[in-house]
Order: C-alpha cells, then sequence, then structure tokens
C-alpha cells in the first residue's frame, strides 16, 4: 500500500507540476459548462435537475479520459524508464494502480471543477440531491474506466499521440455502442445487438445514473471494466518485462 | 514491445510456455469479465436514488402488470429529437425508462415499439392509424394495444403539466393497460332522490331528459340506482355516488358506512340548497291539474358520517363569497353563485389539474379535520371573503331590483370569514364505523298519505312543495313578490301544495322574463338567444346584457319526481331507469357482522353542491367545468385500487421556480400597462373599423384613420417595449448564470495554476 501511495504522489506531482492538469481540467469544465449551457439550453428546459448536463459526459470523456491517461506508460515507454520502474522493489500492479488513482484524481478535480452548476440548480430550483450523486457517480466510474482503458493502450505503445487516437477510437465505440439512434437502427432486425449495445455502452449507463437509476449491471460493468483495463496494463506490462 | 533474444535455445519452451501461461491468464479473467457481466445484465436490481423513488415501478403497476395474461403492445410515437421542443426531450428519455420497466416486469406479455415520426412517413402512418395526431407540430403519443381494444395517450408531456406536482407517466400507462386488459364494464351505485334518469309524463306530457353526468356516466359505466332508504348496499358496486341525498335514512347511512368500511368508493355531492329538489314540488308541464310531483328536501346531509370521519355540514347555510361572486349583469355580482377560477381549484389532484372554471349554485361548506386515520386533500375552496348565510338569500331572484338589493345588503354587511372554506375535499385512509352501536333501527313506518309518506326519506316534519312550505326546515317564508299569477299553471292537488306563490322575485330579468308558477325559486340569467325550452333560468357568467338581445320569456321545466300518489313514470326513451337495489329487510339474521373499521383504505369525496350537475338549469354547466369535475370524481374513485396507489406518487419535474417567479413578477408590473394599451388598441380598432365602412361617405376622415393607424402602431411597438423591458431582467439573470457556470471555475483554475507556478518560479530562483 505505501508503495501505492508513493506512485500516487510522484504522478499525481507530475501532473499538477506542469500545466498539464490545469489545462485538462479547464478544457473540461468549458466543454461541460457550454455545451450544457449553449447546446444543450439548459435554462430552456426548466428542470432544475442536472440530467442535461450528465448527458455530454460520455462525449467528453471520449476524448478527455484518453487525454489524462495517454502519458501514463507511453511516457515511461518512450523514456525507457519502465524498466527502471519495475527494478524498484515495486510490483507491477502497484505501479499501475498508484498511477490510475493519480489520474482519477485529475478526473475527480475535473468533476470538481463542475460544482457551480449544483449550487445554480440548488439556487434556481429544488433538486434532487441524490440525483445529482448518482449522476457523478456514474460520471466519475466512466472517467475512471476511459482513464482504464487508455492505460492498457498507454502500456502498449511509446507514442503518446498514438495512445490517444486508438483509445478515442475505442471510447467512441464504447459511447456509440448504446446512443439511440444506434440502437434504434438496429433494434427492428437484431434487438439482442441492440441489448449488447446498451449493455456496454458509457451512453446507455450514463443516462441511466444520471436520472437516479443506479443498475446493479452498471456498477458491475463500469468497475469491471476498468478492473480488467487495469489487469491487460498489467499482463502487457510484465509481458514486456519478461 | 520488442522483446530481448534468448540467450539459449533451452529458454525457447520455457518463454513460450510463459505466454501460455499469460495468454490463458488473460482468456480467463476476460471470461469472467464477460461471465459477470453477462449474469448481471439479465437482473434488474438497482438501486433508486430518487428522492421519490420515481424509477421504481409502484406496487399497483407491479400488480397490474402480474394481471396481463394477454400481449399487450405499448407503441411509443415520437417526433426527431431536433424536432421536439427542448423542454420535451428530456421527457423523451424518461417515457423511454418507464416502457423499459415496464417490458423487465412483464417480458412475455409487454412488448415496446418506438416509431421516431419523421414527416410523410411510413410511422407518421402509422400513428395516424391508431388515431394519434400532432400536437403543436410534434408527435408525442403512446398507443396501447391488447386484442382489438387500444388506449391513447396523446401527448404524453400533457401528463406532466407544469402545474401539478405529480410525475403521472406511470399512472397514464398503468391505467392505459388496465382499460384494454379489463373484461367488463365497472358498476356506479347512484343514490339520489333526483330523477337523474329522466322521465317520460304520463297523459302525453313532455317528458324530461335524462342529465348529462347521468348518460356521461351511463356510456362508461354500468350504473345502479340505489334507494335513500337501503339498508344494504349491494356487493360489487366500484363506486357510490350520492347526489343531493335528501332524506337519507340513518339505516341508508349505516349502509354507505359498512360499504365504505369494506374498501368502498364514496362520493357524495350534499348541498344546503337545491334547487332542482325546489323544484321538485311543481306541477309539470303536461301534467293533468290536480297531478303534481312529490317534493324532495332542499338540503341534503349526512350527518352521522360526516361526524365520524372529522367533519360538518350546515345543511341550513349557504356560501357567500365577494370575491368568487358570478357576474349577473355588468354592474351585479351575485356573491351565493360562486364562480371558481384557478384560485379556488387546487391544482394538487388528478381530478382538478385540468379543471379551469366550476360553478356552485348555493353551495354549502364543510367544516372540520379530519378524523384519525384519515387523510384530508383539499380540492376546492372558496376565498377568505366568504360567509356562510342563511339560504333565504337562495330564493332572492338575483335578476329582480329585490333580490338584488337583498344581495348589495348581504354585501354591506358582510363579515368575512378570513379564511378559506372546504367546498370540496378528498378523504383517505382507514375509515372507522360512525354507528359504533351497530345498525340503527329502522325507521317507524311513515302512515299513508301523511308528511313524509311522498318520497322516499322524507323526515318526519318535512312537507311537500318546494322551499317556503310550511314545515319545510331550513327554507325562507314567502318572500312578498312581484309575482304574476301563471296562466299555465295547473291548479293544487289537494295533497300536494304546489308552488303556487315561492318566495322568487319574478321581475324580468335583463334578458329573460321569468314567470313565477314556471320559473325555479331562484331565477338566474340565462343566454338570451337560448329559446325557452333548452333555457331555464340560469346565470350567465360575465355575460354583458347585450343591446341586441332581446327579452325571452323562460320557462323551467320542473324536474319530474316521481309522485306516490301517481304511477310510476314511464322510462323516457332511451334513458331507461335502472330498477332500484331493493332495501334488504333489516335484521336479517343471516347478515355478517358489521364492520367497525375499514380494513382497506377507502376513498370518500366530498362536495358541496349538487346543482353544479344539473345541466337542466343552464346550458353553462355543459360548458364549463362542472362536468369534468364530477367524472374526473368518479373516474378517480372507480379506478384501480393498484391504479389509485400510482398516483399519489411524488413528482420527478423539478422546475426552476426563481426563474419562473421573477417571470411572473415582471409579467405582473407590466400587466396593467399592457391591459391598458390593449384597451387603447381596442378602441383604436373600433374607431378605425367604424370609421372603414364610412369612408367612401366621407373622404374627409381618411386622414384621421391614417392618424389613428399610426397611433395603433406605436401602442403596439410600446407594448412589445414593454415585454422586452419585463424580460430583461430574466434574461440577463440567465446570462449571468450561464456564464458565471462556464468561465467562473476555469478563471479559477488557471489563477490557481499561474501562482503555483509563480510560487515554484520563486522557489527555483531562491535555490
Amino acid at each position: 500500500m505505501r508503495h501505492i501511495g508513493i506512485i500516487f504522489k510522484r504522478e499525481l506531482a507530475s501532473y499538477f507540476n506542469n500545466p498539464l492538469a490545469y489545462v485538462l481540467v479547464i478544457i473540461f469544465s468549458i466543454l461541460s459548462m457550454g455545451l450544457t449551457f449553449v447546446i444543450g439550453k439548459f435554462l430552456d428546459l426548466n428542470d432544475a435537475s442536472l440530467t442535461s448536463f450528465f448527458w455530454f459526459h460520455p462525449w467528453i470523456y471520449m476524448i478527455f479520459g484518453p487525454a489524462i491517461g495517454m502519458r501514463l506508460w507511453a511516457e515511461e515507454n518512450r523514456m525507457g524508464t519502465t524498466e527502471l520502474l519495475l527494478t524498484m522493489p515495486i510490483s507491477a500492479w502497484q505501479a499501475i494502480v498508484g498511477k490510475f488513482l493519480a489520474a482519477c484524481v485529475v478526473l475527480a478535480a475535473a468533476l470538481a471543477s463542475t460544482l457551480p452548476i449544483v449550487y445554480t440548480v440548488y439556487h434556481l430550483g429544488n433538486p434532487d440531491g441524490a440525483m445529482i450523486f448518482s449522476g457523478y457517480l456514474g460520471s466519475f466510474l466512466i472517467g475512471a474506466a476511459t482513464i482504464a482503458i487508455t492505460c492498457a493502450i498507454s502500456a502498449l505503445t511509446r507514442s503518446q499521440i498514438s495512445c490517444l487516437l486508438i483509445s478515442v477510437v475505442i471510447c467512441f465505440i464504447l459511447v456509440l455502442a448504446g446512443f439511440p439512434s444506434v440502437t434504434d437502427f438496429l433494434r427492428p432486425t437484431m434487438p439482442w445487438l441492440a441489448d449488447l449495445g446498451n449493455s456496454i455502452s458509457f451512453w446507455w449507463h450514463q443516462s441511466e445514473m444520471a436520472r437516479g437509476l443506479v443498475r446493479l449491471q452498471s456498477l458491475v460493468y463500469l468497475i469491471t471494466l476498468s478492473v480488467f483495463s487495469l489487469f491487460l496494463t498489467s499482463v502487457i506490462i510484465r509481458s514486456k518485462r519478461a | 514491445m520488442s522483446t530481448p533474444t534468448p540467450p539459449s535455445g533451452s529458454a525457447q519452451p520455457r518463454k513460450n510456455s510463459g505466454w501460455l501461461l499469460t495468454g490463458a491468464g488473460v482468456a480467463i479473467v476476460a471470461a469472467i469479465f464477460f461471465a459477470l457481466n453477462w449474469f448481471f445484465s439479465l437482473s434488474s436490481a438497482n438501486l433508486d436514488f430518487t428522492e421519490n423513488k420515481v424509477h421504481t415501478l409502484s406496487e399497483g403497476t407491479t400488480n397490474i402488470l402480474k394481471r396481463v395474461d394477454t400481449d399487450v403492445t405499448i407503441q411509443l410515437f415520437v417526433s426527431p429529437t431536433d424536432d421536439l421542443m427542448p423542454q420535451f426531450r428530456p421527457i423523451v428519455n424518461q417515457v423511454e425508462g418507464w416502457l423499459q420497466r415496464y417490458h423487465e416486469l412483464q417480458p412475455e406479455h409487454v412488448k415496446i415499439q418506438k416509431f421516431v415520426v419523421e414527416p410523410a412517413s411510413d410511422e407518421e402512418q402509422a400513428a395516424q392509424t391508431v388515431g394519434l395526431q400532432p400536437q403543436r407540430n410534434q408527435y408525442f403519443g403512446i398507443a396501447i394495444t391488447c386484442l382489438e381494444k387500444t388506449s391513447l395517450i396523446p401527448f404524453v408531456p400533457a401528463l406532466m403539466a407544469p402545474a401539478v406536482d405529480q410525475d403521472r407517466i406511470e399512472f397514464g400507462l398503468s391505467a392505459g393497460i388496465t382499460e384494454v386488459t379489463a373484461q367488463k364494464k365497472k358498476v356506479v351505485g347512484l343514490m339520489t332522490p333526483l330523477q337523474m334518469s329522466g322521465n317520460a309524463m304520463p297523459f302525453g306530457g313532455r317528458g324530461q331528459p335524462a342529465w348529462a353526468i347521468y348518460e356521461a356516466l351511463k356510456s362508461q359505466y354500468e350504473v345502479k340506482m340505489v334507494d335513500v332508504k337501503v339498508n344494504k348496499i349491494e356487493d360489487g358496486l366500484d363506486v357510490l355516488l350520492l347526489i343531493h341525498p335528501a332524506g337519507i335514512t340513518d339505516e341508508a347511512q349505516w349502509a354507505v358506512d359498512q360499504y365504505l368500511l369494506k374498501g368502498g368508493r364514496v362520493i357524495a355531492f350534499l348541498d344546503p340548497y337545491s334547487i332542482v329538489a325546489a323544484q321538485s314540488g311543481q306541477p309539470q308541464q303536461g301534467m293533468p291539474p290536480g297531478m303534481s310531483p312529490g317534493a324532495i328536501p332542499t338540503g341534503s346531509n349526512l350527518p352521522k358520517l360526516l361526524s365520524a370521519w372529522g367533519y360538518t355540514f350546515e345543511s341550513d347555510k349557504i356560501v357567500a363569497d365577494l370575491n368568487y361572486a358570478t357576474p349577473m349583469t355588468p354592474d351585479f355580482r351575485s356573491p351565493i353563485l360562486l364562480t371558481l377560477g384557478t384560485d379556488g381549484i387546487r391544482k394538487n389532484s388528478e381530478v382538478t389539474k385540468e379543471i379551469s372554471d366550476l360553478w356552485f349554485i348555493f353551495s354549502g361548506a364543510y367544516t372540520g379535520s379530519p378524523a384519525t386515520g384519515l387523510n384530508e386533500t383539499i380540492l376546492l375552496t372558496t376565498s377568505v371573503k366568504n360567509q356562510l348565510v342563511d339560504t333565504s338569500y337562495a330564493s332572492a331572484n338575483p335578476n329582480s331590483q329585490q333580490g338584488q338589493g337583498q344581495m348589495q345588503n348581504l354585501i354591506r354587511s358582510f363579515k368575512p370569514e378570513g379564511k378559506e372554506r372546504l367546498l370540496a375535499l378528498e378523504l383517505t385512509g382507514k375509515f372507522k364505523t360512525a354507528f359504533p352501536e351497530g345498525k340503527p333501527a329502522p325507521p317507524p313506518p311513515a302512515p299513508p298519505g301523511g308528511p313524509g309518506g311522498g318520497m322516499g326519506g322524507l323526515p318526519p316534519g318535512m312537507n311537500f312543495g318546494p322551499q317556503g312550505e310550511e314545515g319545510a326546515p331550513g327554507t325562507p317564508a314567502p318572500a312578498a313578490a312581484d309575482v304574476k299569477p301563471a296562466e299555465a299553471a295547473p291548479a293544487p292537488s289537494p295533497e300536494v301544495k304546489p308552488a303556487a306563490a315561492p318566495p322568487a322575485e319574478a321581475t324580468p330579468a335583463p334578458a329573460a322574463e321569468v314567470k313565477p308558477a314556471e320559473a325555479p325559486p331562484v331565477a338566474v340569467p340565462a343566454p338570451a338567444d337560448v329559446t325557452p325550452a333548452e333555457a331555464p333560468a340560469a346565470p350567465a357568467p360575465a355575460a354583458p346584457v347585450a343591446a341586441e338581445t332581446k327579452p325571452v320569456e323562460v320557462t323551467t321545466p320542473p324536474v319530474a319526481v316521481p309522485d306516490p300518489l301517481l304511477p310510476p313514470p314511464a322510462a323516457a326513451p332511451g334513458t331507461p331507469a335502472p330498477a332500484p337495489i331493493p332495501a334488504a329487510p333489516a335484521g336479517d339474521p343471516n347478515q355478517p357482522p358489521a364492520l367497525k373499521e375499514s380494513a382497506k383504505d377507502g376513498l370518500v369525496y366530498l362536495v358541496a353542491d349538487s346543482d353544479l350537475l344539473a345541466d337542466m338549469l343552464t346550458p353553462q354547466i355543459l360548458q364549463n367545468s362542472n362536468l369534468p369535475f364530477a367524472l374526473n370524481l368518479v373516474d378517480q374513485a372507480a379506478g384501480d385500487k393498484d391504479l389509485m396507489s400510482i398516483r399519489s406518487r411524488g413528482s420527478s419535474r423539478r422546475p426552476f421556480d426563481t426563474l419562473n417567479n421573477i417571470r411572473s413578477v415582471a409579467n405582473e408590473k407590466i400587466k396593467g400597462d399592457i391591459e391598458a394599451m390593449n384597451g387603447e388598441v381596442e378602441k383604436i380598432n373600433t374607431s378605425i373599423s367604424a370609421q372603414k365602412t364610412s369612408k367612401d361617405r366621407n373622404q374627409a376622415l381618411f386622414s384621421g384613420l391614417k392618424e389613428m393607424e399610426a397611433k395603433q402602431r406605436e401602442i403596439s411597438k410600446r407594448i412589445y417595449e414593454k415585454q422586452k423591458e419585463a424580460n430583461k431582467e430574466v434574461k440577463s439573470k440567465e446570462n449571468f448564470i450561464q456564464w458565471m457556470n462556464i468561465l467562473l471555475m476555469p478563471l479559477l483554475i488557471a489563477g490557481i495554476g499561474l501562482v503555483v507556478w509563480v510560487l515554484r518560479k520563486v522557489k527555483t530562483s531562491a535555490r
């Protein structure tokens, strides 16, 4: 645990000692708020809930998650420090978890930057606090899953840009799979595929949780997806070390 | 990714086996990952985080769906998202969520189909085939089909009207499923001494049509008449409707009590002064001289039952309300005829949600609070400027100068109550018996032909004839009236005193002349353009006395009530009166023991007027919300018990109250100015119209016309500017909120980043 803490602190410092984390958080904040207010016409909806706000999150995470996670291992690979890191008395698993948690802190900071909208809905109406919490929970889990996927891709490559592009494609598929236009198209002919699309789609899980409905299926999927991605990262790093 | 070259050949098998092991490990973990997710995707277990558990199907819906044993198809027809108004877009997801849960609960029989309706597409054709039409140029409706039955929700957002604090999507869906899967009509018991089913007069007399409410009930339910002297309510009634149950016996109250304790639903329209009952003693057109129907007491009450529920109803007092007074003439408003607008109608109930205007005629009021175990929902109230007054005011003709003088006196000496009175309320919960001592003894049989023997349930001391008859409690003494003798009035029968001189002052109304012998005791104004036969005297709220209206002689066909001295009247064609449920013999040893408390939740609706249903009094009743309100009550009460449990759930809609309030305040500020300017525009329009017709005759007016048109444009522009000004505050607040949300945190974070960078720079340079 101590080793995880050391890696976590080191990684967190590397995020915040350069402008990267600040820039990412600022971009996330502007994108999520801008889309909600300008495109989503939040104030015209006359609905003191954050459903429309969370609606955009999977789309933002499609890029934001890979942007946070792309440097986790690709940078180590490029610098050749992966082997060095793993010669230290820590396991690959501890290094992976430490790095992942640090990235999750950046994600949490980004989400925290959107808290003014929570104040806004409380100021304008009488929102359902628990529903807002479940929306944030869903948003965080999906963000963490995108980071975990990026982490696995990052372990495979030395190029951060390659990692970013591949991760964005994977995340895009995972967002789009449950988008209504896609499932509505599939359902008449292949209903099973539409259901599968919903099951694996970040969009579908987020839309359910944003409405205050936390399905056990969503929790299991998002958590196991992150764990599985981190496991793959571990396998890739171990195989490289071998 | 590059792997080091093995130093020797012996390392190759080890490496291969390592890859194999790794591959196997990944495959196993992947298999676990997919298996876990497949397993949990089958589960519908979830946590409903919402405050009102809006995503959890209620027990009522669960029960309804459990009973579904035939395929039910729910088709959602919705326009493409971009074509929907922004505020409706979130509702689409909400509806889809509900439909998904219905399917999950009954996957075998509940099928969901969604159609995105593009203009001129097959989907639009399908929508129109099931009976859906675009509303506000958008499709957003649901068709629920089972076998050949289809139930429609024409426009889903209408289920979520912002004024209503209820999310009724679940209710709409469950009600639709119940409707299409229902096997037979529900049964409504109707307890009333009034001849609501209409009748035909013997001897070629003109019959009385059935009440509109009765016809509406018959089309939707099986209606069974229940006698006001019944001592047991027949099993199988879904709703018991009491309309002015004048003369109800204690035994009958006990029967109602027991019916309610069994989980029954009771709707009572009581009345301190029923005009229809007051008319009941008057001879009817076409009736031979000497023949007259029996009279019904003008007041009705359920003293024992109300007392047990925690309420009282003064059946000899009517409520006067200065705020809800009905305009009778441009200069006179009657405070005892109440026009309820949105202020008096509480929008917190399904039955009042869509109700906008109600008209109460000499209404009473309920006083009290619910007894232990009961929950009260107030549906209709008076304003705070109300006072209970004697029923004698009801007998004053509001169209006569004397009647209006009497009303003016009342208004001058008015002592406002200072708090609202209850005109209609809902009681739910576990009711306790009103007869803890058991079934009351049956009343002694009335002597034949004696007082009270004429009408079923007439209490001792109550006499025949309308108000003003001797012995009728709570009715005024006949006032000095400028009454002309009625030419067509038949001679009084020896047994039944007709309303020879009712206290009505039948002076000619601005639009109607009322003949006393034919008019109701209270002649209320009727629209002048209706024929006498169609237009009984009735108030026309806010109806101006138009110059072109001609005096109309209004004859009010009295409501026929069976006279014990006459053979039972034959039913009017097409409106057969259902046979009353016979009264069971008292003291039947086979009767089950009396219930002391309701085993399951009961439901009671109490309304303080019955004339609001009497459409024969005035066509106005058919034009305002009176009948929809009454039918809503019955629909609600007859609704499935499971449906009722769905209705009370909380809302998922939470509007931006602050912004809405700012909008309201801003609009209120300019309301007076806008009205004044609209008035000016109206005047100018009228002037322009007048001048346009005379333009050819007088060219000189042309320049004036142009001037006035310019003025009209100027005022319209001023109105627009005012509205713009009013919206300015809201817009500025919205802009502030929007940009604060978008920019505040990025600027703050950038600031923090800058500070950290500067601090680091200072620290580094210090080294």
